[in-house]
């Protein structure tokens, strides 16, 4: 009996896993959204080379630069991403992603360039 | 009897087998299945839905391609292409990080090269393939409208030259690698369809790395009808030949 609720949990655990991964239930890991819509101007890296920089007029944001990064508080890092940088008293060249990324996924891209830089916000 | 019955069938079975070859030689549906175009495009609405599903992807989803673009266009790049994705179709495929800045490594053009014959077929056929829910008859060919506002949109609050490359004059070709260039956007988009994409980019693909902006229509409107002006300049048509 034991037995065959374990195998049975294993199989609806493995499951789970495969078929929620990358759906919407889970959504998609801000690793993931970093490389896809950041990326191309915040370079794979984070360290602000992306493909796009070469005929920018301003230069992306170096998100693995500890100094500048620990002063830009948690808020104003959200208010970039979600509204652009025009919303922060920055360059237009940051566009908005709150028409594609949920308030959760914005959240957690904060968190993740929290470790990009390996700093906190003032 | 019976050896008649089955010969009468092996030739009407040879008949059927042969005859869209020699009546239908240009069909664009079967030029499009010999070249294996399928290969690399999606051509029946699996819109990719997730990341994995993006980087997966080989070339640009066909399905809405009556939608999209001009015949003409589609005519002569199923004969020669040209690039359209400096950086590929998916250029997180062919991109490495760099220290200055991230290298894109020689992303493949498209593979077709029909003959002038099959790829006026294969266009027909493609302009066929058209979104029944998209609104037509929006956008006005060669109406008047704001030049300096739509590029005060195009270059400075809406920043789209960040992503995509328009020329700057005389085949002077500026902006970013990351979407498909602009620069011929009137030669090969259709402009209603540009009015609905970029007003919703993630309609017609969820995971496109485009902003989605929330503007009044008539702002939409002004910036379909300056993409429309860009065209490909002869300089340009020059080099390329
Ligand atoms: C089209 C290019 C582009 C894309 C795509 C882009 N950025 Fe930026 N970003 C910039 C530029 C340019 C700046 C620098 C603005 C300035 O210093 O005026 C910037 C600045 C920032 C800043 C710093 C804002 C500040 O207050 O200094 C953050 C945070 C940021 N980007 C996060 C992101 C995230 C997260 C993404 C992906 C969801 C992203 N960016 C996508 C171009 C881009
Ligand atoms: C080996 C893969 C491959 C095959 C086979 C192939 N293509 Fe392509 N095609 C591509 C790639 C890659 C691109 C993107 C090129 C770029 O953006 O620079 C492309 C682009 C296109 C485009 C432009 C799409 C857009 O949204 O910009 C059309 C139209 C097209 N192909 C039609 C065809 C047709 C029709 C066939 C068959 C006769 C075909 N292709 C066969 C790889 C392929
Ligand atoms: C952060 C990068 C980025 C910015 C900024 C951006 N785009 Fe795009 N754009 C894209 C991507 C990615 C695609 C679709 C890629 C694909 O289909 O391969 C796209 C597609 C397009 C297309 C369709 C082109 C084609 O041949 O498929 C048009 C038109 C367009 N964008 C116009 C604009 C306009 C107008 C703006 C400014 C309001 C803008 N874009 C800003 C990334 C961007």
């Amino acid at each position: 009996m034991l037995k065959k609720i374990i195998i049975l949990s294993a199989i609806l655990s493995i499951f789970i896993t495969f078929t929620g991964r990358g759906k919407d239930v889970f959504g998609e890991t801000s690793g993931d959204n970093y490389k896809l819509y950041c990326a191309q101007c915040h370079g794979l890296k984070g360290n602000g080379s992306g493909i796009n920089k070469a005929d920018m007029s301003v230069a992306p944001r170096n998100h693995t630069d500890t100094i500048e990064m620990s002063r830009l508080k948690d808020s104003d890092l959200y208010d970039a991403i979600a509204h652009g940088g025009v919303s922060v008293g920055k360059s237009a060249l940051m566009p908005p992603w709150q028409g594609v990324m949920t308030d959760a996924e914005i959240r957690e891209m904060v968190a993740y360039l929290r470790e990009l830089c390996h700093c906190k916000g003032e | 009897m019976k050896i008649v019955k089955t010969f009468l069938l092996i030739t009407l079975f040879s008949l059927w087998l042969t005859a869209p070859h020699i009546s239908m030689a240009a069909d664009g549906k079967m030029v499009i299945e010999q070249n294996r175009c399928a290969g690399c495009h999606e051509m029946n609405g699996g819109k990719a839905g997730t990341i994995a599903e993006v980087l997966s992807k080989k070339a640009p989803d066909l399905f809405y391609a009556g939608s999209k673009f001009q015949e003409k266009f589609l005519t002569e790049f199923l004969q020669r292409p040209v690039r359209i994705r400096p950086a590929g179709t998916i250029f997180l495929n062919y991109t490495v990080p760099g220290t200055e800045i991230d290298q894109i490594q020689e992303p493949p053009l498209c593979a077709s090269r029909l003959s002038r014959e099959d790829a006026v077929a294969a266009a027909q056929h493609l302009m066929t393939l058209k979104d029944p829910d998209m609104p037509t008859g929006i956008y006005k060919p060669g109406a008047e409208f704001a030049k300096a506002s739509a590029k005060m949109l195009f270059f400075k609050s809406g920043a789209c030259n960040a992503c995509h490359q328009v020329d700057m004059g005389g085949g002077d070709i500026k902006g970013g690698v990351s979407a498909p260039t602009l620069y011929d956007a009137g030669d090969r988009l259709n402009g209603d369809w540009v009015l609905s994409y970029i007003k919703d980019p993630q309609h017609w693909d969820p995971k496109a790395w485009m902003p989605k902006r929330e503007l009044p229509d008539s702002t939409w409107q002004l910036l379909t009808n300056f993409l429309m002006t860009m065209k490909k300049s002869e300089e340009m048509r020059k080099a390329e030949k």
